[in-house]
Formats: structure tokens, C-alpha cells, sequence
């Protein structure tokens, strides 16, 4: 059959949902095109700290969310079970805080509800700890800590995640272009959505596709895409701030109250610390995102409530998004919900046309699932979702990390590294290290990141501009924020795509300005030492920024 | 009791006791650790002012990018000093540097600032601007290279160095500079540099290896009008490095210029500390604290409680890096709790990260913040200088960055002989 489209279904946001969705309906063979305008987990995937989790903040006023969570996240770490890491979470009473000393006794009440939910997501039920209980675990809480209860949450890289979504979706076929802006959307006479005007980012041209559904998953940019057919998308975008400090300070994630009674977490993740997060209405310029002193200091006052000697330590970067919360009036922030719904835009005489909106990490393939399903419905399309029945792209198997290590000679911990981010492709990866001389050497001291993995990713992994590595492997993520990793990515750059000196420097550039992007908002004591010798030596040896040739 | 104390031992602050001791005072200099200056690239970088639009004609002689730099930077030291009192300050602090580095293998060669800048090979692959350099670093200047050919060392297993990216980096450059830069060929070295550049220097301190890379070398060099070597031929005994192994070739070696960890920042900052111990300077430990008595600094306070008065003193403590410049919370001078400057004007002591930027292309005050000075390098706090006694010099002077105009290494020696000069001259003055 010759069509008149050309494809079936265009799926706008390189997100979580836009990902989880391209990955459904390509697996019951539909024909997909998903376009991103950035990179994959840009938006507020990216700047999630990967839990997924039911939420025990959301019993009280949203249980539904809490089940829904619970039982996807399940699902979630089946299909993917190398990119997770566990969550072991304190909760303590402090002296002064609600219900004073019978706070650790109702901590334990509520969190034995919860458990009931948890183990849906294969937690473990929670504990309860005496005050020498969770000093001898935790040192650094205050000592006049009450007591208090444990509670067992899993995270996830979520950036490998909407990656892998996205490498799944084009090996069933789909079309996966990253960098591509929708820039319109094309109707037929009877206002029906038929396709769209899709632009190559730094270019001017403007190309059609003819796609017999479009699916709006721009998460915070929803409300944008909607309105491109005047279509009735509502949210409440409430920014979220993370803090990056620069080392592991805890092995536990850490709740604490913040001074206006919201709760916040410290988090140890890969490397780091996580201090996170906000929850602010946000109605600025989603693309240019600010991390204000007050958020910064904010998160830092309320987690030296708990954990006085934070507030030394060197911060690194932050993390920024927005949520794509529904709409609501009349709440706060934290009140509202994070229930989600897809949105036919029929009603707005724009057939063929839906939002996925609101919605949590936690429960991104259910999500993706239900608008799958909204879509087929309408397309006539009869298949089942398979997306919780098999893995995603090496989640198949766990190599053994203490094996591979001995088999390719290279460091048990960057070993564990690659098994962690590449599952059973981790040979492969290993594999690339044999082509050259320096191939298991260390690229990135930060981390460990080698040489193999940095070609393998350059090569399998979609990474159009060079910064998008960051998010692959983790290079320029660490302290040293790309000072002595960043040279040498950017040769492996030119090696693997034959680029000349001047993409070099541009790619370099590119990863540079990302980084920056995520420091920025925390340049103070020995960071900006660091920022300091970082900008001396690149613009030293490279010129930089000024790349433009010699006049 | 001391004529002159300086606080800080990177370029400004040896220049400044260099300066003064050779005005007669009694100099003691109180250095915490290495800062910028043992992160040095091997290049001076005095003035160049890159274009600030396509349609902006470019400076062409050094003087005339000191100039540039100065009629669009209102802030920049060689803006506050004008013109006459930085180029006085340029030619006589560069002497004095060179003349403290003959003999030590590192010899700046002469300043001249009617010249063009030189290019010169950056360990990265570009063809760097600067208007003079470290002896091991200055003989090949690619915008008048073309025709010649010379080779390009790779040392086996060194990952810090990539010949392939330098030679297509600088061919690139020299193509943009001059229609034809050299003919750059790959020369391969099977001695094996483990450990980083400072380690692999050390080796080559043992001539062992040096015999080594030139019998891997020797019979491959013929038709050669130079090699160009990462910048790692000793660390201790460069000197005798180069003269060997070039004695033993027959040919000009440059080492590019490097990366950190910097071997030449190493070697400069060893030379320095040389220099002040052959001239005389006492050496003193970290200043932790000063103390003041209306108008003038009268004491120093050593971390070994030592108290140290002097009749005159000049910070020359650096900026973030060397730990002069603190931004925690707000931001202020270390020592003295001074306000900042930027290149945008005062930044205010007690509200945090005034302006911050979104990109690395673009301006960025908060990295050209540190003290304000006035045309005799004295701090400025409320439109006067506080203290009659006290001179900047060095990083520490806020309103410029190398970042937008490469002239760190001008400022510290224009303002270091300058403020040793100031200091040494208020001797009896109280």
C-alpha cells in the first residue's frame, strides 16, 4: 500500500514519555518519527534525580499516584535491570519538628502503609531505627537526632533510559532524529493534524512530514506544542533545582524538612551528591533556565538541619527542569498532583493530534502504554503493548563485573561502570578497547571513564554534538568539569567522526558551554577556583573563545 | 623589621621583591604554595586583543593591542596605569625578568613591543598569539614558517600529547595566518611516558634517556629545520637536556607549549624562587593575617606566629586559583577583606553572584573580579585607598581576565615592577 503519510505516528519530546512512547508503538508495528529539539532527557527527565519511586509524600493526598508508581516502577527495573541503583533512604525525627517525641512511632505507622505499596517496586519493608541506630550507619546527622525509619527506593540513569527507549524504537523500525525542532503543524481542511513542519536546529530550511497521528510529549513545552493548533493544554510548570556536590558525603538518601516545612532529600548518586529539590511556578523562559542564589541556599539551609557538615562541601553543579505539572488553582506546589492524561485534541477539531501530560518518572511505560493504546484505538491498530515484556537494549543479562575486569585487563571499578551503564553489551564495549594502543586507557580520572567507551558511545549512541557524551558516559560530569577529559574526548571526537581542527574546536566548545551551563549557577569558593583554571587553560592552548580564524 | 613585605611568590610578587630590592630595601617575600604561575603554558603573554567584531580592524604590534586593550577595558590595569606608565612598566619588568632567568635555560629572549605578536605551537594543536616566551618554547613562529619542514615527537603511549591533533591543528592555523605554515611529519619515539608530563620531565632529567630519544631520532631528521617535542625535556636539568639533545641533532627543538599539570610552570616557578634567593629576599611563611593602624599596614602575621613589620607591603596574593580573591557566600580580598571590582564595575560585597553568565563565549564579570587600584597601584576602598602603604599587583588587581585579552603574565610584570618600585620608594616614609 502506498500512503499518503509518511509515517504513521510523529512523536514529539526525546523524554521519557516521548521515548517510552516511540518504543511502544514501534514494537506493535507502527511506522515512528520521533523528533527531539535537543538532546534525549533534556527537558524534565533530565534534570529528575532518577528516582522511581510511588512517592510516599503522595499517600496522603493522591494514593492512586503512589500505586500507579509502585507497581510501573516494578515493571521498569525488570526490562532494565543494569541502569538501577538502590536508594536506601533515612527518614529521621528531629527535636522540634512535627509531633515531637512521637514522631519516629508515626514515621514507622505511615511507612508501614506504604509498604504495602512497596513492594510492588521490590522495596524493603521499611525499619525503624533507634537515635544509636542511625548515628552508627550515619554519622553526620545531627546528634540529637530521635530515632527514625528506613525506606528502600530505587533510582535510574535517566538519560541512558529515554536513550535506550529511543535505540529499541529505531530497532523496530523507528525513525529517531535528535535536533529537530517542530516548528509547525500541518491540518487539512477539516482542522485535522496531518503532519508537521520540522526544523534541523542551526538551520533555516523547513521539511514536512506527513504522519496519520502526532503525539505532543514536550513535557514543560507541552502547553508551546499544544498551542501550534490552538489545542487546550494546561500546566502549572513548577521549577525544580537540584545541587551537585562533588563527591559521595553519604551512602544513604537523606530527608530532610526545609524551612518552610517541604521536604528535601541528599542523595549519593554515581560519584556525587544530589541536595534536591524545589518545586517553584515557574513562567520564565523554558530554554534559559536560572538557578537563583535564594534556590541554592534554600537547599543548603535545609539539609545542614539534618546534616550540619554539608554545607562546607565544594558544589559542583546543578540541575534544572521544569515539571509539566496539569494545571490546578488554588494549590501549592507540592499539592498538586502528578496524576497524568492524555489529552485528544479532537475536541479542539484537531483530530489525529494528542498531549501526554503530567505524570511521573516512576510511571513513564504505563504512561507510555495508555497513549499507545489512544492512538491505535483511533488508528484502528489492534496490537498489544510488549514494552514491560522484554528488555531494553542490554537488559537481557548482568556480566560479572570482577570477570571482564580480569578478562580485558582494565580496573574492576570502571569495569562495574560499563556493566552499569551497558548491561550485557559490556563486552562490546570492552571489545572496542582492543582496536587501539590506548584503548583501555583512562579518559576520564573523574569517574573512571575509558577510551572504549567513549568510541562505543560515539559511534552506537547517537551523539550528535560532542556534549551530548555527558549524558552517554558521564565524561566532564566529575569535579575536574572537563579540564583534563575534555582534550581528549575531543580528539576521540575528531579520530571517530574525521573531523578537522576547526569541528574539533567546536565540539570541544559545545561540551564546554554544557558544562558551564550546569555550574553556573553555584560559582563560588573552590569552585570558582576551578572555573577559573579551566577557562585560563582552554583559553590559553585553544584560543578559545575565540575560534574564528585569524584575521 | 623589613623595608618592603610581599605577600605572594607567582610572578607579580617575585617581580615586585625583585623590583624593590633592587632599589636598595630590605625585601622579604611570604609565599603560601603554587598558584597561576606554576601553571604556566611557557608563553608570556603580554597583550592580544582579539577582534571584537569581523568589522573592528585588528591590532597589529604589541603596543598597539596594549592600546586596544586599554581603550575598551576601562578597568584593565594597563587602563587605570595609561599608557606611558605601562610600557615603562612592560620593557623594565620584562629586563628584570630576563635578567634573573640567564643562565637557567629559560631566558625570555628580548621584548619588543614595535614587533607582532609571534605564534607559537600550543600542546592542543593551535597556533597560540604571544609577544614572547621561555627559552624551550620560542623557536618557531608559524605565521613565517612556510617552506620549512619540521617534525612533530610522539612519545610512545603518551596520552597527554597527540602529535596527529597538533599537526592538524597548526596546519590549519598556519594556513589561516600565512596562505603556507610548515610541513609538519610525525616522528614517532619508543620511550614510554607513563605517570603524566611532570613524571615523564623527571625521567628526562637522567641523560640515559635523552641518549635514547636521539638514537631513535638520529638518522630520521635529515632535511629538517626543526623538531617539536611536548613539553617535557626536564624538569630539573631542562637546560642541559636541550643543549644535549640538540647538540646531539643538530637541529632547533621547541616544546610546545603545555597543558596543566605544566612542566614549564614548574620550571618558571622553580627559576623564580632561584632569583629571590640569589637577590637577596628573605623568604617568609604564609601571611595568615595584617594588622593596620589607621592609614597604614603596620604588621604581618606568619601561620608560624611570626610577626612581621615592615615599612611598606604589596599584595600580590592572585586571584581565585592562588586563593587572593574569596567569593563564598559574597566576595572579597582574603587578607584584608577589600571589595571587589569587576570589569563592570564594583561588585557589592555582601550579595552573592552578582552577574553570571550563560555562556563561556560570552563576557563574564565575576571572573575579572579583585581589588580596584588607582594609578599607583594602591587599593581602592571608597573611592581612596585606605592605606598609604599598600600596593597591588598581579591577579589580584581586578577588571581583566586572560580569558578576554591574553596579558596575565604583562599585568603581573608591569605591575609587580611597579608596585616594588612604589614600596621600595616610602622607605623612612614613616
Amino acid at each position: 500500500m502506498t500512503s499518503a503519510f509518511d509515517t504513521d505516528v510523529l512523536v514529539i519530546g526525546g523524554g521519557a514519555n516521548g521515548t517510552g512512547l516511540a518504543r511502544d508503538l514501534a514494537k506493535r508495528g507502527l511506522r515512528v518519527l520521533l523528533c527531539e529539539k535537543g538532546d534525549f532527557a533534556r527537558g524534565a527527565t533530565g534534570a529528575s534525580s532518577g528516582m522511581i519511586h510511588g512517592g510516599p509524600r503522595y499517600l496522603l493526598n493522591d494514593v492512586e499516584t503512589t500505586r500507579h508508581s509502585c507497581a510501573d516502577s516494578g515493571y521498569i527495573q525488570r526490562i532494565v535491570p543494569h541502569l538501577l541503583f538502590r536508594v536506601p533512604f533515612l527518614i529521621p525525627a528531629l527535636p522540634g519538628g512535627n509531633f515531637g517525641g512521637f514522631a519516629p512511632l508515626l514515621f514507622d505507622v505511615y511507612f508501614g502503609v506504604y509498604d504495602r505499596f512497596a513492594v510492588l517496586k521490590n522495596g524493603i519493608p521499611h525499619a525503624r531505627l533507634t537515635r544509636e541506630e542511625l548515628l552508627a550507619i550515619e554519622p553526620g546527622l545531627r546528634a540529637d537526632v530521635l530515632g527514625g525509619v528506613t525506606s528502600d527506593e530505587w533510582g535510574i540513569d535517566c538519560g541512558r533510559l529515554c536513550l535506550l527507549n529511543a535505540l529499541d524504537a529505531a530497532a523496530h523500525g523507528a525513525e529517531i532524529r535528535t535536533y529537530t525542532e517542530v516548528v509547525g503543524l500541518m491540518r487539512d481542511e477539516t482542522g485535522a493534524v496531518v503532519g508537521a513542519r520540522l526544523r534541523a536546529a542551526g538551520q533555516v530550511e523547513v521539511s514536512e512530514v506527513r504522519a496519520r497521528a502526532v503525539v505532543n510529549c514536550g513535557g514543560p513545552w507541552a502547553e508551546r506544542i499544544a498551542g501550534l493548533a490552538e489545542g487546550g493544554v494546561r500546566l502549572r510548570p513548577g521549577k525544580g533545582v537540584h545541587l551537585i556536590y562533588d563527591k559521595r558525603l553519604t551512602n544513604f538518601a537523606v530527608v530532610a524538612n526545609a524551612v518552610d516545612g517541604r521536604q528535601v532529600f541528599a542523595m549519593p548518586y554515581q560519584n556525587e551528591t544530589w541536595v534536591g529539590t524545589t518545586d517553584d511556578d515557574y513562567y520564565g523562559d523554558l530554554d534559559d533556565l536560572w538557578v537563583t542564589q535564594d534556590e541554592v541556599r534554600y537547599l543548603q539551609e535545609a539539609l545542614a538541619h539534618v546534616l550540619p557538615g554539608l554545607a562546607q562541601q565544594r558544589l559542583i553543579g546543578v540541575r534544572v527542569g521544569v515539571r509539566n505539572t496539569i494545571f490546578g488553582w488554588g494549590k501549592n506546589e507540592d499539592d498538586l498532583s502528578r496524576r497524568y492524561e492524555i489529552i485528544d485534541h479532537r475536541a479542539q477539531r484537531a483530530a489525529g493530534f494528542y498531549s501526554l501530560v503530567g505524570g511521573k518518572l516512576a510511571s513513564f511505560r504505563q504512561q507510555s502504554e495508555d497513549a499507545a493504546d489512544a492512538v491505535c484505538a483511533a488508528l484502528g491498530v489492534h496490537a498489544r503493548c510488549e514494552t514491560h515484556m522484554h528488555a531494553l537494549p542490554g537488559g537481557d543479562a548482568l556480566p560479572d563485573e570482577a570477570e571482564l575486569a580480569r578478562a580485558y585487563g582494565v580496573d574492576r571499578l570502571a569495569a562495574r561502570r560499563i556493566v552499569y551503564r551497558h548491561g550485557s553489551l559490556a563486552p562490546r564495549v570492552l571489545d572496542v578497547g582492543r582496536e587501539t594502543p590506548t584503548g583501555f586507557s583512562v579518559v576520564c580520572p573523574c569517574e573512571p571513564v575509558l577510551e572504549c567507551e567513549v568510541r562505543y558511545c560515539l559511534r552506537h549512541e547517537r551523539v550528535v554534538r560532542l556534549g551530548d557524551l555527558m549524558t552517554r558516559c558521564r565524561v566532564a560530569m566529575g569535579p575536574c568539569q572537563g579540564l583534563r577529559c575534555g582534550l581528549r574526548v575531543a580528539q576521540l571526537w575528531a579520530e571517530e567522526r574525521g573531523a578537522d581542527a576547526t569541528d574539533e574546536r567546536e565540539a570541544l566548545m559545545d561540551l564546554l558551554t554544557r558544562r558551564w551551563r550546569a555550574a553556573r549557577g553555584v560559582l563560588h569558593g573552590q569552585q570558582l577556583a576551578q572555573a577559573e583554571l579551566l577557562m585560563t587553560q582552554y583559553t590559553g592552548l585553544w584560543r578559545l573563545p575565540t575560534l574564528a580564524p585569524f584575521a | 623589621m623589613f623595608d618592603v613585605l610581599v605577600i605572594g611568590g607567582g610572578m607579580a610578587g617575585t617581580l615586585a621583591a625583585l623590583s624593590a630590592r633592587a632599589d636598595g630595601a630590605r625585601v622579604a617575600l611570604a609565599a603560601r604554595s603554587h598558584g597561576a604561575t606554576a601553571l604556566s603554558t611557557g608563553a608570556l603573554d603580554i597583550a592580544y586583543a582579539p577582534a571584537l567584531s569581523a568589522t573592528v580592524q585588528m591590532p597589529r604590534t604589541i603596543v598597539e593591542h596594549v592600546m586596544d586593550i586599554a581603550a575598551h577595558r576601562q578597568r584593565h590595569p594597563y587602563a587605570v596605569l595609561g599608557l606611558e606608565q605601562t610600557i615603562v612598566g612592560l620593557r623594565r619588568g620584562f629586563a628584570m625578568l630576563a635578567e634573573h632567568l640567564a643562565g637557567t635555560g629559560l631566558e625570555p629572549g628580548d621584548l619588543d613591543l614595535e614587533a607582532e605578536n609571534r605564534y607559537l605551537p600550543s600542546s592542543l594543536g593551535v597556533a597560540m598569539p604571544a609577544a614572547a616566551a621561555l627559552a624551550p618554547h620560542r623557536g618557531l613562529d608559524l605565521a613565517h614558517a612556510a617552506g620549512q619542514r619540521w617534525g612533530v615527537v610522539q612519545l610512545l603511549g603518551d596520552a597527554s600529547f597527540a602529535a596527529g591533533r597538533v599537526m592538524r591543528g597548526l596546519a590549519a592555523d598556519a594556513a589561516a595566518l600565512a596562505d603556507r605554515g610548515p610541513e609538519l611529519i610525525e616522528l614517532g619515539v619508543r620511550v614510554t611516558a607513563r605517570g603524566g608530563p611532570l613524571a615523564t620531565a623527571r625521567a628526562f632529567d637522567d641523560v640515559a634517556l635523552i641518549d635514547e630519544v636521539t638514537a631513535e631520532l638520529r638518522g630520521r631528521v635529515a632535511g629538517l629545520d626543526g623538531i617539536i617535542f611536548p613539553p617535557v625535556l626536564g624538569l630539573g636539568h631542562q637546560r642541559e637536556a636541550h643543549a644535549r639533545l640538540q647538540a646531539a641533532l643538530g637541529l632547533p627543538l621547541v616544546e610546545a607549549l603545555a597543558h596543566v599539570p605544566s612542566v614549564p610552570g614548574v620550571r618558571l616557578q622553580r627559576a623564580l624562587a632561584a632569583a629571590l634567593s640569589g637577590a637577596g629576599v628573605a623568604s617568609v611563611g604564609e601571611v595568615v593575617r595584617c594588622q593596620t593602624d589607621g592609614r597604614r599596614v603596620v604588621a604581618a602575621m606568619t601561620a608560624d606566629r611570626l610577626e612581621l613589620h615592615a615599612a611598606s607591603f604589596v599584595l600580590a596574593s592572585g586571584r581565585f586559583i592562588a586563593g587572593g580573591v574569596l567569593f563564598e557566600g559574597g566576595g572579597r580580598e582574603a587578607l584584608f577583606g577589600l571589595p571587589l571590582v569587576s570589569e563592570d564595575g564594583l561588585l557589592e560585597q555582601d550579595h552573592p553572584l552578582p552577574v553570571v553568565r550563560e555562556t563561556p563565549m560570552e563576557s563574564h564579570p565575576l571572573m575579572t573580579a579583585g581589588v580596584q587600584v588607582n594609578d599607583r597601584l594602591q587599593p581602592m576602598c571608597e573611592g581612596r585607598p585606605p592605606f598609604d602603604n599598600l600596593f597591588a599587583a598581579g591577579m589580584v588587581i581586578g577588571g581583566f581576565a586572560s580569558r578576554y585579552a591574553l596579558c596575565a603574565d604583562g599585568v603581573a610584570l608591569c605591575t609587580g615592577y611597579l608596585a616594588g618600585k612604589a614600596a621600595a620608594s616610602q622607605r623612612g616614609g614613616r
